[in-house]
């Protein structure tokens, strides 16, 4: 499992529950993705990272923790 | 245009080519199947500019990374296996599989020349070498 997790749903819900597929459209990725991130089941490239905090104005280490 | 319609348009122009392919060569006719093949294949990409939804992303890419590299290794070392035992069982006296063995063999040989020279020029190009 992916030492890195991340609080996308959370913050889905805190920004007036946005759906998957529009902040797919913000982030500049696919829906599948965002589905893959918020199961832990897939790590972002940094850029992709920054885009989705971006996406939800926040600084990428609100969006995603490393666990070491 | 949305990507369901899209992937409705690219399976109507597959399965035209598929047919008029199929047709042709049953008739006899090898020329036809040439620029049908090439006019399909420009209104796939010509449509897939259309699509405003994403389709691709890292992650898709990196799906295809994976699978290409099993891919490869499962193709390489199925040639070579195959290709040994046929040459193996030939004892040079079957020319057929022979024939078959070497080819199996140049084949892995090839596809590993150009996973070679393929992963030189990307680590070239993504930086990393003692230069």
């Amino acid at each position: 499992m992916p030492r890195i997790s991340n609080r996308i749903r959370r913050l889905r819900f805190d920004h007036g529950e946005i759906t998957q597929e529009e902040l797919a459209a913000r982030a500049g990725c696919t829906r599948q993705t965002i589905i893959a991130l918020e199961q832990g089941k897939y790590v972002p490239s940094i850029e992709l990272g920054f885009k989705i905090a971006r996406a939800f104005g926040v600084t990428l280490e609100d969006v995603f923790q490393y666990e070491s | 245009m949305s990507y369901k319609t899209f992937r409705m348009w690219q399976a109507i122009i597959g399965a035209g080519i598929g047919a008029t392919t199929g047709a042709s060569v049953a008739a006899g006719v090898w020329i036809i199947p040439i620029p049908v093949i090439f006019i399909g294949l420009i209104a796939v990409i010509f449509l897939r500019r259309k699509v405003k939804e994403i389709i691709a992303d890292e992650r898709t890419y990196t799906i295809v990374q994976k699978a290409s590299r099993l891919t490869l290794q499962i193709a390489i070392m199925g040639m070579a296996a195959i290709g040994i035992v046929l040459l193996s069982v030939s004892h040079g006296e079957s020319p057929a599989l022979t024939q078959t063995g070497c080819a199996l063999e140049y084949a892995a040989c090839a596809l590993m020349i150009i996973n070679t020279l393929a992963y030189n020029y990307y680590s070239r190009k993504l930086g990393g070498n003692n230069e």
